[in-house]
């Protein structure tokens, strides 16, 4: 399993072959680290953020013709601005599960599925105590690419949230298929935002978007509280259900414990 | 032995009155069974039981062992061993089945919880309801259909062991064998637990298999009649309207 740490004055790396990795660290007036990741054989990778206080990070993932990839990051801490850019090249399939646990969140994603036949599967989970805004823009710059987009946040305490998620496909590129599922629960009176938009301009094209902003239901909560669990933890479970990723991870249970329980 | 007293109870749902002047005591080894037609109050009943919010009780009490719950919460009530098997019971995305179960049977026992046991006593109540096992690890009633939910509820209760089971509609949804399977799985609990049961129903059918002591016939919020089983056959032949006038 390869693992890069970000911590606030430096970058471990404890990668093997299958990744080329290129650290730029603060070089330029904005103090941003930058990462530049080749991913060249099936792999996974695992980033945490160790940073209590600011950070800034400018990341960029190629992956290559065939290759499988699987990323996961886990960030914490108070402020984080990051930027992040995935080029695949053709039959390429990536999977990204993020969990944030941070106060204020500026973040852009640019996905492009530049080979035919690339496929991206991108869950971002966030709890939110403060003001986040999370833009992700997917091109599919290639026919019969696949983009199936899931990104939830619970917002607590001051927490906001907006989600701008773009799907954009252009004339001539056929056969693709954009998906996105934004939901946000609200467990506190801020505003948050979803703005799903597809840029289409094809016709053979399925598309689907989904926006949810809302609390979780009385009667789920009365359903949990009638079986004789408290209203804490039911929250909990339910926070649980809602972040769920694909993954097992005892410190995401660590943090949503953290809050509700 | 525990008792559910509930005395001159007038309850309200957005200002609405259900309930009026509603009394009943259930004791320890009785089953009761709450009928009358729709829009009577018997889900209302059952739920201002449990302590849903959104019932208001204008007046009267509820009481459990002598002790007054009004203002006790849902939790609470439930971990005095109060249980409601819902008519509709909702799904929930993303909690699964095991951990729902883990959280309530932990929630109840505390520190006595045993993994072990529980893990064993939900192997074996699954089979015996003719459970898929594989809904364990489902999220929560999703994609069940009508039948599986009703089960799931009677999963519930045998794993949460209550010593007063409140029944709303567990009937409906129903097919003949599993009507048949939760029927007396529901008696097999009464009898080996020696609990109370407030049955809600439309219909005999039920009856068939959990033998109450009670039939109550309930009407614009209140009780109209109280009998036996004879009652249960007098309204299948005649209907609500003429019995209760």
């Amino acid at each position: 399993m390869n693992k890069i740490i970000v911590n606030d004055d430096s970058v471990e790396l404890k990668t093997n072959s299958s990744l080329d990795i290129d650290v730029y660290e603060r070089q330029d007036i904005f103090d941003v680290t930058k990462l530049k990741i080749d991913v060249k054989k099936n792999t996974d990778l695992i980033i945490e953020y160790n940073n209590q206080g600011k950070s800034k990070i400018d990341i960029e993932i190629n992956i290559y013709k065939d290759v499988k990839f699987k990323l996961f990051e886990i960030k914490e801490g108070y402020e984080v601005k990051v930027q992040y850019k995935y080029n695949l090249d053709e039959y390429s399939n990536v999977l990204v599960n993020k969990f944030y646990d941070v106060d204020i969140v500026k973040e852009l994603d640019v996905i492009k599925l530049n080979g035919e036949s690339s496929e991206i599967n991108y869950n971002f989970n966030t709890i939110a105590k403060d003001k986040q805004n999370i833009d992700i823009v997917v091109y599919h710059n290639n026919k019969n690419t696949i983009s199936n987009l899931n990104n939830k946040a619970v917002s607590i305490l001051k927490g906001s949230v907006t989600f701008n998620v773009t799907g954009t496909v252009y004339n001539g590129i056929t056969n693709c298929i954009v998906n996105q599922n934004n939901k946000i629960i609200n467990l506190n009176d801020k505003k948050s935002t979803i703005n799903p938009i597809l840029l289409i301009d094809e016709n053979d094209v399925e598309a689907n978007h989904s926006a949810l902003i809302g609390k979780f239901s009385d009667e789920e909560l009365f359903y949990l509280m009638s079986r004789g669990i408290s209203k804490e933890n039911a929250l909990n479970l339910l926070v649980k259900g809602f972040l769920k990723l694909d993954i097992n991870n005892k410190k995401i249970d660590d943090i949503i414990d953290k809050y509700w329980r | 032995m525990h008792t559910l007293k509930i005395e001159n109870l007038t309850v309200s749902v957005e200002d609405k009155i259900i309930l009026k002047d509603f009394n009943l005591t259930i004791k320890s080894g009785e089953t009761h069974a709450i009928m009358g037609p729709n829009g009577t109050g018997k889900s209302t009943l059952s739920k201002v039981i449990m302590g849903d919010t959104d019932y208001k009780i204008e007046n009267g009490s509820i009481y459990f062992d002598d002790q007054l719950i009004n203002d006790m919460t849902v939790d609470e009530r439930a971990r005095l061993g109060i249980f409601l098997g819902l008519q509709l019971p909702p799904s929930i995305d993303g909690v699964t089945n095991a951990d729902f179960l883990r959280s309530a049977r932990f929630s109840k026992e505390g520190k006595d919880f045993k993994m072990m046991q529980f893990i064993k006593e939900l192997n074996t109540t699954t089979e015996e309801l003719k459970m898929d096992k594989n809904m364990i690890h489902r999220s929560v009633n999703l994609g069940f259909s009508g039948g599986e939910r009703k089960k799931n509820e009677i999963l519930q209760m045998y794993m949460l062991k209550p010593n007063t089971v409140i029944l709303d509609e567990i009937d409906s949804g129903l097919d003949v064998d599993s009507l048949k399977i939760v029927g007396k799985q529901v008696s097999k609990y009464k009898k080996d637990n020696n609990c109370s049961i407030l049955l809600i129903t439309h219909y005999q059918r039920l009856l068939d298999y959990i033998k109450p002591d009670y039939i109550h016939i309930i009407k614009d919020g209140k009780i109209v009649k109280t009998g036996t089983i004879e009652l249960v056959k007098e309204i299948e032949k005649e209907g609500y309207e003429k019995i209760t006038g």
